[in-house]
């Protein structure tokens, strides 16, 4: 019998930043960059407000929260990192959310980039893929095998086979959303990236 | 849908209670029945209310971005609800009675809000827990599963009865009567979908306290409170009703100074028909059942509880708890041990000294963890669980204070639990203290909104965190609280120094401001209110603070209280602490002043979605309007020294002052006369409902004819506080009123085309 595709509700990239800040980084600038995409609709996505969670000890940090797609400077797990949540996908098969969600992420990447503001830069060397659907895909062996089975063609597509290495993350807590790292240790920069995403 | 295809309905359909399941299962389908055009919108809006799905800001699909108003690109789909679209996010929420999680649905929580919000849990100021960002079509599914772990979100909003509130140390504290869990639990379940109060004209919030002396209930400040108390040995309640915060606060009244226990749940029904019989249903804004207690007086609405006590049918559930009631103080699952002299990491005698309640039970604490304006990471919530487990068993409970408190935690384990909260980044000290600042949403996510309570509560707590080492210690003591308007979900009434959100127009610009409020009094279960000393603009808080908490440290005789300090001062010499912060420099000297905080757009009334950009010099309505303000000033002053019918009397000349500036702005030769000027404001203003808001309507200007027709005979202190209070909301509308008016001129001017064109 064959297995159906994963199809979660959402897929969330977080693609950390490179150097990794020593202390708390300074989030205040990106709440005006955020409006600012905003305002001039920098971002791919029906873009709604700016949410300021700083004052959370390894929160989101500043969110820039759209219809369906959250782009946010997230502290989480103590790591700083670009995170780009891609909402409401309905029946998307796994390959094809991750593929559009990493896509934005390095879109909005490079545009942070571009704007010069703020201390941080977000680079593609490592990244994690986080299924936030625990229905669809539980953070189970099986599910993991079934994600990594899915994901491996997309990966060997943009990243060139054997470019990267994938782990399993939040292995060790069941309760946390199926997460895989991947690190791409030559990787391209971001404009040659988004290229090859189709963007 | 999973893609083995399986639902969340079909997998959790034999973990909850049949009722629930159906339901939210009829719930479901009215969801698609809307979607599909097929049910009414109003019908829908209130179906979604009293489940808890409310609205938020910008869902009417129009936002001030800083630059222009925007039309949100939302598809073209049925609304929500009048003015509400349907992809716009909402927020979700979920009462949880009296506090009492445990582990597993705070885990459910943690999941729920990675999966349909924004990975963020906010604790509310009546123990709820929000979701914010959540999309319509999500609803059911999160439903089902908290109904699977015993959450229902039924009539979490709407007019009905809310989360039933209590003590977070009721079943561990020194001063409690007895522990008052299990009643509250009792209450919630006997009166959820009970038939008896399915037709209020508004909300209803009950809420139970331990002990009378302190604050941990809040009872005085809710529509019906309940007080733990024992008569020659049998327990029973001190019940109030009526009090509430609100535009119009009001302190509860004592409908009963000893109800058995026995006698709970019927009273509380007895009264609940009285309120859904008798209580105002047209008009929302006097639709609370403080109004109703004001209107007929303590003893009449006493009577009618009384006469409908004597009739009710009985009901076996009235009394079928008390045989078997659930046990909420809690197991611990560690035994108990003092801390004694064992080893305390850096840093463990700060928190100890804020965060730590040694219970009744020996050897065992209760350990409070302080979140930053309520909120946690899912990430959070699940470590927070593990922690429960491991040291507290079920005992988790959330606070009105927006923390969450580990409750049975043996005293020599809290040095291991604080360093796994420290590295959590969970382990800040302060709780209760005066860096643990109260807020709710306000223009984050609230529609109601006018200025960003919360980004005020986070600058706030940031610089006294930074130097809450040199602030002595009964500035440390102090509370604050923040309401985003005058609503008061951030409860500041009840606060030491308490603010909430408004807006000036000056320079031609509208400037975020917060009215300050002084001199509540948390204790005593919100004992006394705080009363208005005057507008500072937003970015000027922290500066006011300062200069507030240094007098009262250098200037309180010793042991004095906030509240005291205040009152021997006198609203005239605080309000010249408050002076110097009250000025806005013009936009070129001083743009910070025109944005708010965590927000650089330019400030605007964002709700009406009118950009105010008009450039205009000093009208002649912010000329006049001072008028107002100084005579809702001098009426505080005549209240605080004692002379109420003074009080009340400019309190009714501050909303002629008002209105007369006003109407001068289109018709300059109306007189003093107030006939004249309630006239005038009548037909230009009111019965056109130019003064009219989206939301309350014109509650504030019904306020000034209310009084016009209705002359008092005799005043006392209630009654003046209350006018007081009136005519400052009703030179807040006035203010609203004008800025809406000029900003619409502007825009006819605008397009106006140019002369000889
Ligand atoms: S006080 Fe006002 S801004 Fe704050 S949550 Fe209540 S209604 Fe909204």
């Amino acid at each position: 019998m064959t297995q159906s595709l994963l199809r979660p509700n959402r897929v969330a990239i977080k693609m950390f930043a490179d150097p990794q800040p020593q202390g708390s980084p300074d989030l205040e600038p990106y709440i005006g960059l955020f409006h600012h995409f905003i305002q001039a609709q920098s971002l791919e996505g029906l873009l709604l407000d700016v949410a300021d969670y700083a004052h959370i000890p390894d929160g989101p940090g500043i969110l820039l929260v759209g219809h369906d797609v959250d782009y946010g400077v997230d502290l989480g797990d103590r790591r700083v990192g670009l995170l780009t949540v891609r909402k409401r996908l309905e029946d998307n098969p796994l390959a094809d959310a991750a593929r559009d969600t990493l896509r934005r992420c390095v879109s909005a990447a490079r545009a942070i980039a571009d704007s010069g503001v703020g201390e941080l830069v977000f680079s593609p060397a490592e990244f994690e893929v986080q299924l936030l659907d625990r229905l669809s895909a539980p953070n189970s062996d099986e599910g993991y095998d079934q994600a990594r089975a899915e994901l491996d063609g997309l990966l060997s597509e943009v990243f060139g086979s054997g470019g990267c290495a994938v782990a399993r993350a939040n292995a060790e807590d069941p309760r946390k959303p199926l997460s895989l790292r991947v690190s791409v240790p030559g990787a391209p920069d971001t404009a040659e990236l988004l290229q090859g995403l189709g963007g | 849908m999973a893609g083995n295809g399986i639902s969340w309905k079909q997998r959790l359909e034999d973990q909850m209670d049949p009722q629930w399941r159906d339901e939210i299962d009829q719930f479901g389908g009215q969801v698609e029945l809307r979607k599909q055009g097929k049910l009414d919108e109003k019908v829908f809006a209130e179906t979604r209310l009293r489940r808890g799905v409310y609205g938020q800001r910008y869902d009417n699909g129009r936002r001030h971005d800083g630059i222009s108003e925007r039309a949100l690109a939302f598809d073209d789909r049925p609304t929500k609800g009048p003015d509400t679209l349907w992809d716009a996010p909402g927020m979700q929420r979920i009462k949880i009675p009296f506090g009492g999680v445990s582990p597993e649905q705070l885990e459910v929580h943690a999941d729920l809000a990675e999966e349909y919000s924004d990975a963020v849990l906010h604790v509310t100021t009546r123990q709820d827990f929000q979701l914010h960002y959540i999309h319509i079509e999500d609803t059911p599914d999160l439903m089902r599963r908290l109904g699977a772990v015993g959450i229902t979100t039924r009539e979490a909003c709407g007019n009905s009865v809310r989360n039933v509130t209590a003590c977070p140390l009721a079943g561990v504290c020194h001063t409690e009567a007895f522990d008052v869990s299990p009643y509250a639990s009792a209450l919630m379940e006997f009166l959820l979908g009970h038939p008896d109060v399915q037709d209020f004209g508004r909300k209803f919030k009950p809420a139970f306290s331990g002990c009378e002396q302190e604050a941990c209930g809040l009872v005085n400040l809710h529509d019906a409170g309940f007080v733990a108390r024992i008569r020659d040995g049998e327990r029973g309640f001190k019940v109030v009703v009526g009090g509430g915060l609100g535009a119009v606060p009001h302190q509860a009244e004592v409908l009963s100074e000893f109800t058995p226990e026995a006698e709970l749940l019927p009273q509380i029904q007895a009264a609940a028909r009285v309120f859904a019989r008798l209580g105002e249903k047209k008009n929302r804004g006097r639709a609370r059942i403080k109004f109703l207690v004001a209107k007929l007086g303590i003893e009449e609405f006493r009577r009618l509880v009384e006469e409908e006590r004597a009739v009710l049918p009985h009901d076996d559930r009235w009394t079928a708890y008390l045989a078997n009631m659930a046990h909420t103080s809690g197991e611990p699952v560690r035994p108990s041990t003092p801390l004694n002299g064992g080893a305390r990491p850096p840093g463990f005698d700060a928190w100890a000294e804020t965060n730590v309640y040694h219970q009744r039970q020996a050897g065992y604490a209760v350990a409070m963890i302080t979140l930053p304006l309520g909120d946690m990471t899912s990430n959070q919530a699940r470590f927070l669980a593990d922690m429960a487990r491991k040291y507290a068993g079920d005992n988790i409970r959330t606070t009105v204070e927006q923390n969450i408190v580990l409750r049975f935690v043996a005293e020599a384990d809290l040095p291991e639990l604080f360093s796994e909260l420290e590295a959590a980044g969970l382990g800040a000290p302060g709780a209760s203290s005066v860096v643990d600042v109260t807020s709710c949403p306000g223009t984050d996510t609230c529609k109601l909104g006018i200025a960003a309570s919360r980004g005020l509560a986070a600058e706030l707590r940031k610089r006294l965190t930074e130097k809450s080492a040199q602030l002595p210690q009964a500035v440390k003591d102090l509370r604050i609280k923040i309401s985003g308007c005058f609503n008061s979900c951030g409860q500041h009434h009840v606060a030491d120094i308490g603010f909430y959100g408004n807006s000036r127009k000056i320079d031609g610009r509208t400037v975020p401001h917060f009215q300050v409020i002084l001199g509540g009094q948390w204790t005593e279960n919100a004992g006394s209110y705080g009363l208005a000393v005057g507008s500072v603009p937003s970015k000027a808080i922290p500066e006011t603070i300062d200069a507030l908490t240094d007098a009262y440290a250098h200037g309180r005789e010793k042991d004095e209280s906030f509240q005291a300090w205040i009152a021997r001062l006198g609203k005239r010499n605080v309000r010249e602490i408050l002076k110097p912060f009250m000025a806005v420099s013009p936009y070129a000297e001083g743009p910070e002043f025109y944005s708010d905080w965590s927000d650089v757009r330019e400030f605007t009334i964002g709700d009406l979605g009118v950009g105010e950009c008009a450039g205009e010099v000093v009208s002649l309505f912010g000329i006049e309007v001072v008028k107002a303000e100084s005579q809702a000033f001098d009426a505080q002053i005549s209240l605080e020294e004692g002379d109420f019918s003074t009080a009340e009397e400019f309190a009714y000349k501050a909303m002629l002052s008002a209105a007369r500036a006003l109407v001068r702005t289109e018709y300059i030769d109306v007189t003093e006369d107030p006939e004249d000027i309630v006239q005038e404001f009548k037909a230009r203003f009111f019965d056109n409902e130019r003064f009219f808001d989206r939301f309350a309507r014109g509650k504030f200007g019904q306020y000034l004819l209310d009084r016009f027709q209705t002359p008092v005979t005799s005043v006392d202190a209630n009654e003046a506080s209350r006018r007081i209070e009136e005519s400052q909301l009703f030179i807040e509308a006035s203010h609203a009123c004008e800025a809406r008016v000029s900003a619409e001129s502007a825009a006819a001017v605008q397009i106006e085309p140019p002369p000889g064109a």
